[in-house]
C-alpha cells in the first residue's frame, strides 16, 4: 500500500533529487580511472568514455535508471550499461628552435651552437638528431660536427641537467618536455683555398626526426583504415628550415660567425733618413743641418687595423723644423685639430693619426729636424 | 516513522544497485532503450563557405571536437513521463559553450560532479582565492536534460552536446 501511495504522489523534484544522490557515485568512479592530461593534449592511447543515464516514470511508477550503451540498452540498473569509447590517437609534433649565433675564431675546435627540441605531440617519442654544416648561402662550412644533449626542461620550466654529456644522437622526450641540444663543430682556417676573414658565417642546421613511439614501434603515419579502438598515428608537425610540413621532423638553422681572421693583419714601421742639408749647401751632419726623416708604415695579411697613431719624439740634440710634416704628398700643419697631424712644442712630439688601415695599405710620412 | 519521499526513492535506487549481480534483475527488460553515440566534428570548405561534417570518431587528436548524442526510445506500450537524462562531461574533454542540443527539453548544468544543477549563467565556482566566480563552460561536470512532456510508445528522441578533447 505504501509503495502505491508513494508512487502516485511522486513529484518530479523528488526524482531530480534522487538522481542527484547517485551522480557522485559515477563521478568518483570516473576520477579513479583518470590519467594525466598534458598541455600538449591527452596522452595517446587514452580511452575517452561516455555513459549517459536515463530515469523515467511509467504509469506513475518510478523505474530503475537505464544506462546507455553504444548500440542501445534497455536493461535497467546501474552497471548494465556500457561506455561509448574511443581512443585518443597519436599526434606526432615537434619543434626545433635555434638559440643564438656563436662567435668563433678560425681554427677553433668544437665550437658550440645551442638549439632547443620540444616534443609537442601527445606521446613519448624518441627523436633522432642530425646536424648539417654544408649548407649553401653562407661563407664557409664548419666540419666534424656532433650533437650532445645537456639538459631537459619540463612544462613548468624545471631543468634537469644531464651529466656527463650524452654523445649519442637520440633523445627520448615525454610530451611537453624540451631538451637543450648542442652542436659542436670545428672551424677551419681556410675554405675553398681562401683564408677565413672577420665577419664570415657558417650555417648549421639541426634536424630532429621522430623515430620510435613510446611502445617501441617505429613511427609511421597510419595509412590503413582508421579504427576507433586502435591508436592511429597522425603527423602534425610544421615546416622547419630544412624539412616539410607533416613529415615527423623539424629543423632550424644557426650560424658560426668569425670575429677575427685566419691571417690577421700585421703592422710594420720603418724610419730612415732621406736627406741631410747643412747650412753651407752640403750634406754634412753639422750644427744647423736639416735632417729629413721618412717613416714607412706598412701592413700585410687580411683584415683591418684600427686606431693607428704614429708618434715621433724629437731626437736628442735636434729641434723640430716647423711645418715639415708630410703624409705622402699632403703637407700637414703643426696645429692640433685641423688635420691628422700636430707637433706639441712642450712635449716635443710629432703625432700623425692614420686611423684604420686595411691590410695591404702603406703610408709614407716625412718630417725634418735641425741639428742643434 | 516518516521518511522523506526523496530518501525513499534514493534508497530504492541504491537497493537496486546492490542487486546488480542478480541475474533476475539483469535479465529484466526496461521500457526505454538508451544509446550513446560519438562522432567527430570536422570543418569542411564548400565553395568557400565553412560547414560542419560529422564522421565516425575513429581518428581523434587533442584539440579536436566530438559530438555526443544520447538517443532514448520508449520500447514499451505505455507513455513514459518525467524523463531525465544525465550525462557527465567525459574525462579529458571540455564542454563547448552553447553546444547543447535537445528539442523539447529543458537543460541544466552542474559544476560539482552532479550534486547540484542550475541554469546556464547561474552557476558559480570557487577559485583558489576562496572567492566565487561565474562558472565557465569549461567548469561544467555534468549536463542534465528534462524531457518536457510524455514520450509515446515507440517514439525516439535525442539530446546532444559537443566537447573538445584536451
Amino acid at each position: 500500500m505504501d509503495k502505491m501511495i508513494y508512487s502516485q504522489h511522486l513529484k518530479q523534484k523528488d526524482l531530480k533529487k534522487a538522481s542527484a544522490l547517485l551522480i557522485p557515485f559515477y563521478y568518483l568512479t570516473s576520477l579513479l580511472l583518470s590519467t594525466n592530461a598534458q598541455a600538449q593534449g591527452v596522452v595517446a592511447g587514452t580511452d575517452i568514455s561516455n555513459k549517459a543515464v536515463v530515469t523515467y516514470v511509467i504509469a506513475g511508477d518510478v523505474q530503475q535508471p537505464i544506462e546507455s550503451t553504444p548500440t542501445g540498452n534497455n536493461a535497467p540498473g546501474i552497471g548494465n550499461g556500457q561506455a561509448t569509447t574511443f581512443k585518443v590517437d597519436r599526434k606526432i609534433d615537434l619543434l626545433v628552435t635555434g638559440d643564438n649565433d656563436a662567435n668563433v675564431s678560425p681554427g677553433d675546435t668544437q665550437s658550440t651552437l645551442s638549439f632547443t627540441l620540444k616534443n609537442e605531440g601527445n606521446d613519448t617519442q624518441t627523436f633522432l638528431l642530425a646536424s648539417n654544416p654544408t649548407l649553401s648561402s653562407d661563407n664557409f662550412d664548419s666540419n666534424n660536427c656532433q650533437t650532445s644533449i645537456t639538459q631537459t626542461i619540463d612544462a613548468t620550466g624545471a631543468v634537469t641537467n644531464l651529466l656527463p654529456i650524452i654523445t649519442n644522437s637520440t633523445i627520448t622526450l615525454a610530451p611537453d618536455i624540451k631538451a637543450t641540444v648542442k652542436v659542436h663543430c670545428d672551424i677551419p682556417l681556410n675554405f675553398n683555398g681562401q683564408a677565413l676573414t672577420t665577419g664570415q658565417s657558417s650555417l648549421v642546421s639541426l634536424s630532429a626526426v621522430a623515430q620510435k613511439n613510446n611502445d617501441g614501434t617505429t613511427v609511421t603515419q597510419t595509412t590503413t583504415a582508421d579504427n576507433i579502438n586502435v591508436v592511429d598515428t597522425v603527423f602534425a608537425d610544421s615546416e622547419g628550415s630544412d624539412d616539410s610540413n607533416r613529415d615527423a621532423s623539424h629543423s632550424a638553422r644557426r650560424s658560426f660567425v668569425t670575429i677575427d681572421s685566419a691571417t690577421p693583419p700585421t703592422l710594420a714601421i720603418k724610419k730612415s733618413i732621406v736627406s741631410v742639408v747643412d747650412p753651407k749647401g752640403g750634406n754634412k751632419a753639422i750644427t744647423g743641418a736639416k735632417v729629413t726623416y721618412k717613416i714607412i708604415v706598412s701592413t700585410t695579411g687580411t683584415g683591418v687595423i684600427n686606431n693607428v697613431v704614429i708618434t715621433d719624439p724629437s731626437p736628442a740634440d735636434m729641434t723640430y723644423k716647423t711645418n715639415t710634416i708630410y703624409l705622402g704628398s699632403n703637407h700637414l700643419t703643426d696645429l692640433s685639430g685641423d688635420d691628422n697631424a700636430n707637433f706639441n712644442a712642450s712635449s716635443k712630439i710629432a703625432t700623425i693619426n692614420l686611423g684604420s688601415l686595411n691590410a695591404g695599405i702603406q703610408h709614407e710620412i716625412k718630417l725634418s729636424y735641425i741639428i742643434n | 516513522m516518516k521518511i522523506n519521499t526523496t530518501w525513499k526513492i534514493a534508497l530504492g535506487l541504491i537497493a537496486s544497485l546492490m542487486l546488480l549481480n542478480s541475474t533476475a534483475i539483469a535479465a529484466q527488460k526496461g521500457h526505454i532503450k538508451v544509446t550513446s553515440k560519438v562522432q567527430k566534428m570536422v570543418v569542411v570548405n564548400q565553395n568557400g563557405k565553412k560547414s560542419y561534417k560529422f564522421i565516425p570518431a575513429k581518428k581523434v587528436l587533442p584539440g579536436e571536437t566530438v559530438q555526443y548524442n544520447t538517443f532514448f526510445q520508449n520500447i514499451s506500450n505505455k507513455p513514459a513521463s518525467n524523463i531525465m537524462i544525465v550525462n557527465p562531461i567525459p574525462k579529458h574533454t571540455v564542454y563547448l559553450p552553447n553546444s547543447i542540443q535537445g528539442r523539447g527539453t529543458k537543460s541544466q548544468f552542474s559544476v560539482d560532479g552532479g550534486r547540484h544543477y542550475g541554469n546556464k549563467g547561474t552557476l558559480k565556482v570557487r577559485s583558489r582565492d576562496g572567492k566565487y566566480h561565474p562558472a565557465k563552460a569549461s567548469d561544467y561536470t555534468h549536463i542534465r536534460w528534462q524531457y518536457l512532456g510524455n514520450l509515446a510508445p515507440k517514439a525516439q528522441k535525442t539530446v546532444g552536446f559537443r566537447v573538445r578533447l584536451k
